[in-house]
């Protein structure tokens, strides 16, 4: 199916939308990726300690129990 | 001395992990120069470590990094570098 058969169409006619979702302003899912700043920078040991150079990276999975949370 | 060898290991795998990850970086942010700098000094740093590694405890890999070898042949001495253990 082309890209353009999912533009709008014109009322009144039959239009490939009808496959989506009711709303027809609702767009797709997006990804994004923001731009990384050069901040808040490990020394080499800490960087491996962490496993990233960054602070900012920093997002280590923990047990919910660890954290105190049912 | 199995201490020394091991911290200075140790500091070697650090900062070559620091310059991979400032690597990474620089690839998606090849106009920062602060990025820059610090790889440079990292790199500098790496290869200093490294040869004094081989100065002290023998070559690292095969061919060493600039410090060749003495006779008899270094490399076959054991343990491999990645033999050292961490009993720390």
């Amino acid at each position: 199916m082309a890209y353009e058969d999912y533009q709008e169409q014109p009322e009144g006619q039959d239009s490939m939308q009808t496959q989506f979702p009711a709303q027809p302003n609702w767009q797709l899912a997006r990804a994004y990726v923001l731009d990384q700043p050069y901040a808040r920078v490990f020394s080499p040991e800490e960087a491996l300690h962490h496993g990233t150079l960054f602070a900012d990276l920093v997002m280590p999975y923990r047990m919910r129990c660890q954290e105190g949370l049912q | 001395m199995m201490d020394q060898k091991q911290a200075l290991l140790d500091k070697i795998r650090a900062y070559e992990f620091a310059a991979v990850e400032l690597n990474l970086f620089l690839d998606t942010h090849p106009g920062n120069q602060r990025a820059v700098n610090d790889f440079n000094a990292y790199a500098a740093q790496i290869a200093a470590l490294k040869q004094q590694y081989e100065r002290i405890y023998g070559p690292l890999i095969n061919f060493g990094f600039g410090s060749g070898s003495k006779c008899p042949w270094q490399w076959i001495n054991e343990p491999w570098p990645w033999d050292v253990v961490n009993e720390g």
